[in-house]
């Protein structure tokens, strides 16, 4: 699960504190677990320091939490790419897509094609994989057998998931609108 | 079995071709290109009209509107007479099911095309006892084939697609009834067999793990290819295609 | 569950409709043709079981006449073809017995006649038929006398007296009212019975055909319902629902097309004269009896298709091979025949053997039976021979099911059996009557006169005005050294036939042989010559043609003109003359009677005449049989539609595959063809052979002693061809359909 780019696709939205930063991650993506405040600003600052995010101004008299973030150009190529590249066959493929696909559908990124993409790769190995039982040992056709199963329920997955688009991001802004007027609220 | 044969460039191929079943469009503008020797998978959800593609291009549907080629002449243009002397000399078909005649022994299923081209009986039995041992159902030659396993029955039905030497094989679901291994070893036969023979594979399944056989994958939505999953290793499939 | 049922018929979509409409319309049609003979055989029964007036017999009329009853003559006579029936009766006193059809006897000098009689006598002109009833015509015959609208009866009253004098009158005090003796042959009733049988068991053929119909689809439909809770009771009520709506309709539908063709059955003659349009009707226990046996038979046979199906919730889904059928098949047909047999043995020429015809029935459901083997074997012999693609699948086919294939062609196979058996007897039945010599007669009527040699001269000369007759006599003479054999003598002596001459007691002169040479001739240079008669009287009233002069009879050197006239022979030229001369006889040669009561003598009619009445039987049942013939042709027909559209449905799948594969539409249409081809030829040919050797034992055990042996003439090969033919124009018509079903284009894959 890859926190910084997840971050920084959330700042993509638009520029934020790290406080709301670590309150839409551990919503969208957290799944019970809440992300350390320590591990979020420390985050920002790696990415501050390769460029990716600018800070903002902060009040006077704030501490770090009170910093506005806002993505760099830089960063916005970052995302881009790690959204385009698929994802290698790995036991969390799934959180990671989930996170892209989301992220993909708040920026309002092609979604869609990122899964074709995804797709392509996981046939491309299961080609690799099926080429390999023809010529290899048992023991190798077994294992090959093993990964062409895992592929091919993240295939399902994909496809199914294919399928939702269009109900994600409709949920998805019922709940940027919800959050928006939380925010507008608590100010 | 007739000498291996290669062509390049596209054997087969479908321009923007569109079909509908009364009120129901089954293929919108699909179009899609086979290469001589290759091994074509059409994947697709059900209902996305990846089976009418597989038809329309084996020249059992016309299609409303677009052209399918095949081997330089247009196919979709033919009469019924040539395109079912085609079906029997020049395409083989492997279905999901119910393509043998069950009354039938396995080895008459077999020598059946041939006996329609007017091969001798004795050199069509000969020629079917010899795909039989092929794909290692030598002994139930004499067997009904409402007796066979489903393994057994596919087995005889590629041995049936293959007997004439055909410079193109059909495939649909052709492991759609059966459980994995068995599944697997009738691809391994199908493919195995075919890029012997330098026979092109056109496979239209809904299963990952059989599309994965193929040289390239292409996938049908909504009535149209929306991705072409060419392969990387385009280059060896053509490759192992000339050996 | 019966509505269910119901529902399930009629809802399950266009092409299960198209067979419930194939169905009913073959069973209509059924239907229809089973009230047809039946309505015929009613009519028949109808007319046999009339009382028979003409039949009352009486005591001879004593020398003085009693105060009571009626003097009855009654007689027959003859009209281009037809019988007059004709009695003459003379009221005695009070309580007159009374004819039927009248409320009165007539008085003297009058005549009662039948309506068709009455229109005749305006017509025709009296010298040929109104001169022969003495008196003018009072009144009209009514229904309950007459056994049809055509029949012609006349009562004539006279007095007393006159009545008295003429030979035959009996007196009679009541009207018999038995119906009339069996007249008709035993062949009428087994024609009838085999015209019923030849309806019923195709029908019943059809419905069990129609009720396999589909097979495949209505097993998935089974084996959905038991997937649902369904019991294997409620499969066997569904599918006893779906053969009864179909059978129920057609019966209804059948009994409608019945009435509608009513009307122009009663006005055909079958048998016979024509019946009263309102006795061709079958009972109303026959309608009910259909309408409610029809159904019972459709359900009865989907109940037993069923039998041997185990429906399962899956369905069947790996089909074992049926077992091959077995030679003992054959053993009902062998019962079938072996019970014919011993029929036959039983069998003499009065009646047939009372086993006769549960085996023709056992017989035909032997070869229904052993069908199935016969095709089995025909195929095992056709696919060593057959080369092709078309014979290797037509042949595994067969090999497979035969019970399928033999199916459709079931009421074929029957309907050659009959039509073999037809066509064995009936030509043969014809040749037994007809002889070359006879059309030499054909227009040569005689009579026996038996008159006085003044009265005969007189009555020769009165012929010899009537233009266009010629009169040959042939006198008779006291036989030399023999008794006057037989029969009263009396003042006019006329010896009644039967072969009662004994001796030559004939006397014909040679000029006259010389006329009708076909008679016989005399010995050269003799002028009259002396024979006996019995080769032209016997057998009464069948004359026959035999010649009964040759040259070794010795002459007669006597004068031949003053010898009493016993017999003349008339030549005529013409209808109208030939009635023209019946009538100067009625009047001037009443018939005499001899040989007690009650036998009505023959009234005078030509040789053509005579074997006209004997052909029209013998051609009567011939119609009759061609007529089951045909009935049990077109029921095959129908059953061999049912089928073969059945057969489509079931194939649809399959043969749209292998033509999806490249199979040509031609192999797939020979398959067809070859699929019935080889099981009709089988079971066609034992059906003929079997058909031919029973009717030609039949025959020979009925038929008088030295006639030769039938042949199969080219009437039955006509009709055998056509036959066939016709079968396979319905195969045939199915092709296209098969062509358009199987389009690979309409394959719905799943």
């Amino acid at each position: 699960m890859s926190v910084p780019l997840t971050l920084l696709g959330l700042l993509e939205r638009e520029p934020s504190h790290g406080y709301d930063l670590k309150r839409d991650y551990d919503a969208y993506f957290g799944r019970g677990k809440q992300l350390p405040f320590g591990q979020v600003y420390a985050t920002l600052g790696r990415l501050a320091r390769d460029g990716m995010v600018v800070a903002g101004d902060a009040e006077p008299g704030d501490g770090p939490e009170r910093k506005r973030y806002a993505i760099t150009d830089t960063g916005k190529d970052e995302v881009d790419a790690w959204l385009a590249d698929p994802v290698e066959p790995e036991p969390h493929l799934q959180t990671v897509l989930f996170a892209k696909v989301t992220l993909a559908l708040m920026l309002g990124k092609p979604a869609a094609s990122y899964l074709d993409a995804q797709r392509t790769a996981h046939l491309r190995r299961m080609q690799d994989l099926t080429e390999l039982k023809r010529t290899g040992s048992l023991v190798d056709v077994i294992l090959a057998d093993h990964g062409l199963f895992h592929l091919e329920a993240d295939l399902r997955w994909i496809d199914l998931t294919s399928a939702r688009l269009t109900e994600l991001a409709a949920a998805l802004v019922r709940e940027a609108a919800l959050e928006t007027d939380k925010r507008e609220r608590t100010r | 079995m007739t000498t291996p044969t290669v062509m390049r460039g596209r054997l087969i191929e479908a321009r923007d071709i569109t079909k509908s079943f009364g009120q129901t469009p089954a293929l919108r503008g699909a179009s899609v290109a086979v290469a001589g020797g290759e091994i074509l998978a059409i994947m697709g959800p059900s209902g996305s009209g990846k089976s009418t593609l597989l038809h329309c291009l084996a020249g059992i549907f016309t299609p409303d509107r677009g052209e399918v080629w095949f081997d330089g002449s247009r196919l979709d243009t033919m009469s019924e007479a040539d395109r079912t002397r085609l079906r029997r000399t020049a395409f083989g078909f492997v279905f999901q099911f119910g393509q043998l005649v069950p009354e039938l022994t396995a080895a008459d299923n077999v020598a059946l095309p041939m006996l329609l081209n007017r091969v001798s009986r004795r050199a069509a039995y000969k020629s079917a006892g010899l795909w039989l041992d092929k794909l290692g159902l030598g002994d139930k030659g004499g067997r009904r084939t409402g007796e066979l396993s489903g393994g057994e029955a596919q087995r005889v039905a590629i041995a049936r697609a293959l007997g004439l030497g055909p410079t193109l094989i059909f495939a649909d679901e052709p492991t759609g009834s059966l459980d994995s291994l068995t599944g697997e070893k009738v691809m391994d036969l199908l493919v195995g067999l075919a890029r012997e023979g330098g026979t092109t594979v056109v496979l239209v399944t809904h299963d990952a793990r059989v599309a994965a056989y193929a040289d390239r994958v292409v996938l049908v939505r909504d009535g149209m290819v929306s991705v072409d999953m060419g392969s990387a290793t385009v280059a060896a499939a053509s490759a192992r295609a000339v050996n | 569950m019966l509505r269910l049922g119901l529902r399930l018929t009629l809802r399950s979509g266009r092409e299960a409709l198209v067979r419930l409409a194939l169905t009913t319309a073959a069973v209509a049609v059924g239907v229809a043709l089973l009230l047809g003979v039946l309505a015929e055989f009613h009519a028949f029964q109808a007319q046999s079981n009339q009382s028979c007036w003409s039949c009352t017999t009486g005591a001879s009329a004593p020398s003085r006449l009693p105060a009571r009853g009626d003097l009855w003559n009654d007689s027959v006579d003859f009209y281009q073809g037809q019988t007059i029936t004709r009695l003459d009766v003379a009221s005695l006193g009070s309580a007159a017995a009374v004819p039927p059809g009248v409320s009165r006897l007539p008085a003297p000098g009058t005549y009662y006649a039948s309506p068709a009689l009455a229109a005749l006598l305006r017509t025709v002109p009296a010298g040929q038929l109104g001169d022969r009833f003495p008196g003018h015509l009072a009144g009209t015959i009514g229904d309950a006398a007459l056994s049809g609208p055509d029949q012609l009866v006349i009562y004539v009253g006279y007095t007393p007296a006159a009545l008295a004098a003429v030979p035959g009158t009996q007196w009679v005090t009541s009207i018999g009212s038995a119906p009339a003796p069996e007249v008709f042959t035993p062949f009428f009733r087994y024609a009838f019975g085999v015209g019923v049988v030849a309806v019923l068991f195709p029908i019943v053929v059809l419905i069990s055909t129609a009720t396999r119909l589909a097979t495949a689809r209505r097993e998935e439909r089974f084996a959905a319902l038991r997937l649902v809770g369904g019991t294997p009771g409620d499969i066997r009520v569904i599918a006893a629902v779906e053969s009864v709506v179909s059978a129920f309709c057609g019966a209804v539908l059948g009994v409608v097309l019945f009435l509608l063709v009513r009307p122009a059955i009663a006005d055909a003659t079958l048998i016979g004269p024509r019946y009263f349009a309102d006795t061709v009707n079958p009972t109303v226990w026959a309608y009910v009896a259909i309408l409610v046996g029809v159904p019972l038979v459709a359900a009865a046979a989907a109940l037993i298709s069923l039998r041997r199906v185990q429906v399962s919730p899956l369905g069947v889904s790996r089909r074992a091979t049926p077992r091959p059928p077995t030679a003992w098949r054959l053993t009902t047909l062998v019962i079938g025949v072996a019970l014919y047999i011993f029929g036959l043995a039983a069998t003499t020429h009065k009646s047939i053997g009372a086993a006769v015809y549960p085996g023709l029935i056992v017989t035909m459901i032997g070869l229904v039976l052993a069908g199935p083997w016969l095709t089995a074997q025909a195929a095992r012999v056709f696919s060593s021979v057959s080369r092709g693609s078309s014979g290797l699948l037509a042949t595994r086919r067969l090999a497979e099911n035969p019970k399928t294939a033999f199916r459709a062609v079931t009421g074929l196979v029957l309907a050659v059996f009959l039509g073999t058996m037809v066509g064995t007897l009936v030509p043969a039945v014809n040749a037994t009557e007809a002889s070359p010599a006879n059309s030499a007669l054909s227009n040569v009527l005689i009579d026996q006169v038996g008159l006085s040699p003044q009265a005969g001269a007189a009555l020769l000369s009165g012929l010899s005005t009537i233009k266009g007759a010629h009169a040959y006599p042939l006198y008779w003479q006291q036989a030399p050294g023999g008794g006057s054999g037989g029969g009263s003598g009396g003042k006019g002596g006329a010896i009644q036939g039967g072969g009662q001459g004994s001796g030559a007691d004939i006397v014909v002169s040679c000029s006259t042989m010389r006329a009708l040479a076909v008679l016989g001739q005399c010995a050269p240079g003799i002028a009259a010559v002396q024979a006996a008669d019995d080769n032209l009287l016997s057998d009464n009233p069948l004359f026959n043609t035999k010649a009964f002069v040759s040259s070794s009879d010795p002459a007669y050197r006597g004068d031949i003109a003053t010898l009493p006239l016993q017999t003349v022979l008339v030549r005529v030229d013409s209808p109208a003359t030939l009635e023209r001369v019946r009538t100067f006889l009625a009047v001037n040669a009443p018939p005499q009677v001899s040989g007690g009561p009650g036998s009505a003598p023959t009234p005078p009619r030509t040789f053509g005449e005579t074997l006209g009445i004997r052909l029209s039987r013998a051609a009567t049942l011939e119609k009759l049989v061609y007529a089951a013939v045909a009935i049990t042709l077109i029921m095959a027909g129908c059953s061999l539609a049912v089928a073969a559209g059945g057969g489509l449905v079931d194939r649809k799948r399959p043969f749209t595959l292998l033509r999806v594969s490249g199979t040509p539409v031609s192999v797939l249409s020979r398959v067809v063809l070859l699929e019935a081809a080889v099981p009709l030829l089988a079971a066609t040919l034992v059906a003929a052979v079997i058909a031919y050797w029973t009717s030609v034992v039949a025959f020979i055990r009925l038929a008088p002693a030295g006639t030769a042996i039938p042949q199969l003439g080219h009437v039955y090969f006509t009709l055998m061809g056509i036959g066939l033919v016709v079968a396979f124009g319905v195969i045939a018509v199915t092709l296209p359909l098969l062509r358009r079903m199987t389009a690979p284009g309409s394959i719905r894959f799943e």
